[in-house]
């Protein structure tokens, strides 16, 4: 598939004796929002890691193709691995250096691919402005020390960043918070900061791990509408781990279901949803039993 | 016995001798908040900074610049920018390919990059005591005959330097996207390399920031006392870090704060009570700290971060 926005293939991840992904093959359409379902311990936030640069998968390749660039591959950027190709090609092996000296998790972000946790990570004791300044640094300061003498340019592109960052908060309903010290933000507002602090960063690629978590119904519609909201206005496409089942299944386009780090099935919410092996994988093996039974 | 004059005279040499104490704590403060160990190689940064002082001195006599506030001034700049350099390398050769190992191992590192500072400068530039000419002479007093209260020129500079250089590294924190960049990675290194914040530019940057506060102390003291060893960093640099304990390490006004305190009771002390022990007295204000409140002046309580 050339039209998807990331590719991952044969991806497997293994901590010692553990297969937390097993030869994982998944494509993630652009401009579309994509849930990862399945049930505790699948391995969904492994491979958020993973994609993240949070974890350097034991084998496997993710390849990550925005709009109107080339491929990227994602285990490369992390400065890690040597493949037997990079021997034959010059560039490959010139690149494979580079990234072995300067790659790192933040190159990841440089290509747009960003994410949230499950547990809001906020910097607790800045402000709101500040936690959404960090997230635009690398737009702002090529230099480190320029923002101590102040450079015209240094200058600009710190009150466009700030600019943006009161765009967002406005639009998302935070307008009054921004010189708020985060911890001083209640919850609701702590995770509708994060996901904004995540859009600072400029995605094209958002990773969202179960950004409903201990919020009431009340703002779970509210986040529904949030997270599509971003996919429609701003082009992002959108990953998204989630339990709740009915944020997900209403707003998402493709659904692909991961259980014992295996994808065991990948389609649209209705063909997931009537899938035999996803039945199984949440409801239990002798589901289908009992089913036989109430039939007869 | 008791004599305010003795009394300002005290309190001003504290205040001297505590800004001294506040700009090297600053480097084990920050370094100590942003990868949570103490850089036992730090104390031998100042010292370096104080054989570059005179190297440098000497230099710029031979290339026949006479002015001294411009000797003083590029003396300044080559300190603070070679002895950065010394300490990005200490965070290069010593931190950053143990950084995920142990939590003790860069710790034994350090000390081994301290013991290689010390004895390269001893073979480098001999075991002797070194000296420095006079380069600022003349005094300010108050008061006349036994009453009175006197500043030199040098201790004067010492205590404008180091204000400035404090306002500057304030400003630096607070104000600049390094700052930010620091305060963000202090709090969930995790979380800002995946925002895009470069954590070994970041680590790297903190260490040289460190290091030129240091080299600025190196500087000061190197034109106030004109004598140095290279061995004087471990008492400093053990001063020092009493200094930021006392205001709560990882905090970086506590570092300032801390310096200023640690500074006035040795002086008071040895002033009013007894010269001899005023090292005591330091360590034994660091011993009750820790008894009644470990986390220093402004430091928060430890919490395990995840």
């Amino acid at each position: 598939m050339s039209d998807s926005i990331l590719t991952v293939n044969n991806l497997s991840m293994a901590f010692g004796g553990l297969i937390a992904l097993d030869k994982i093959n998944l494509h993630v359409a652009p401009n579309a929002i994509t849930a990862l379902i399945g049930p505790n311990g699948a391995g969904k936030t492994t491979l958020f890691n993973c994609l993240t640069g949070f974890y350097v998968p034991t084998a496997g390749s993710m390849t990550f193709k925005p709009a109107g660039t080339g491929e990227v591959d994602l285990v490369m950027l992390l400065g890690s691995g040597w493949q037997r190709q990079d021997m034959y090609s010059p560039r490959r092996c010139g690149r494979r250096l580079y990234y072995k000296l300067f790659g790192g998790t933040h190159q990841i972000v440089r290509r747009g691919i960003t994410r949230t946790f499950q547990n809001t990570r906020l910097f607790m004791g800045m402000t709101a402005m500040e936690n959404l300044l960090v997230a635009q640094h690398r737009m702002i300061s090529p230099l480190p020390l320029s923002g101590l003498v102040r450079l015209p340019s240094y200058r600009r592109a710190e009150r466009s960043a700030i600019e943006l960052a009161y765009r967002y908060l406005d639009e998302f309903g935070l307008g009054g918070v921004a010189n708020r010290l985060a911890k001083e933000l209640p919850y609701g507002q702590q995770k509708k900061l994060e996901i904004i602090r995540a859009l600072c960063t400029n995605p094209q690629f958002l990773c969202l791990d179960e950004p409903a978590a201990g919020l009431n119904s009340a703002e779970t519609k509210e986040l529904a509408a949030m997270i599509r909201n971003i996919k429609n206005k701003m082009g992002v496409t959108i990953f998204i781990i989630e339990h709740d089942m009915s944020l997900v299944m209403p707003i998402s386009d493709q659904v692909i279901v991961l259980d014992s780090g295996v994808v065991i099935a990948m389609g649209t919410p209705a063909q997931v949803s009537k899938d035999p092996q996803v039945l199984e994988a949440y409801l239990g093996s002798d589901y289908d039993q009992k089913h036989a039974g109430d039939d007869a | 016995m008791f004599d305010i004059y003795v009394l300002g005279q005290q309190v001003l040499n504290g205040v001297i001798l505590g800004s001294i104490y506040g700009l090297i704590a600053v480097g084990y403060t920050m370094v100590y908040g942003i990868v949570g160990m103490i850089n036992f190689a730090h104390g031998d940064i100042y010292m370096i900074s104080a054989y570059v002082t005179a190297v440098a001195l000497a230099v710029l006599m031979a290339f026949g610049i006479d002015s001294v506030y411009l000797a003083l001034l590029l003396t300044m700049v080559m300190a603070v920018i070679i002895t950065g350099l010394y300490g990005w390398a200490v965070e290069r050769i010593a931190y950053r390919p143990l950084r995920g190992s142990h939590r003790l191992a860069p710790l034994i590192s350090a000390i081994g990059v301290s013991l290689v500072l010390q004895n390269y400068v001893q073979i480098g530039q001999g075991a002797r005591t070194q000296g420095i000419p006079t380069l600022i002479e003349g005094s300010l007093s108050i008061g006349q005959g036994d009453s009175i209260i006197q500043i030199s020129y040098t201790q004067l500079l010492i205590i404008l330097v180091a204000v400035a250089s404090m306002c500057l590294l304030t400003l630096v924190i607070t104000r600049t996207s390094l700052g930010r960049d620091c305060r963000a990675t202090q709090q969930d290194m995790v979380m800002a390399s995946i925002l895009g914040v470069n954590i070994n530019r970041t680590i790297a940057w903190v260490f040289t920031i460190g290091a030129m506060m240091a080299a600025i102390a190196g500087v000061l003291v190197t034109l106030n006392y004109g004598t140095f060893d290279f061995y004087i960093g471990f008492v400093t640099g053990i001063k020092a870090f009493t200094a930021a304990v006392l205001g709560g390490i990882g905090s970086l006004p506590g570092a300032m704060l801390g310096g200023v305190l640690l500074g006035l009771s040795e002086s008071l002390f040895s002033g009013f009570i007894n010269t001899d022990y005023k090292d005591v007295f330091a360590f034994a204000i660091l011993v009750l700290m820790l008894i009644f409140r470990p986390s220093g002046l402004f430091g928060k309580p430890e919490v395990d971060k995840v």
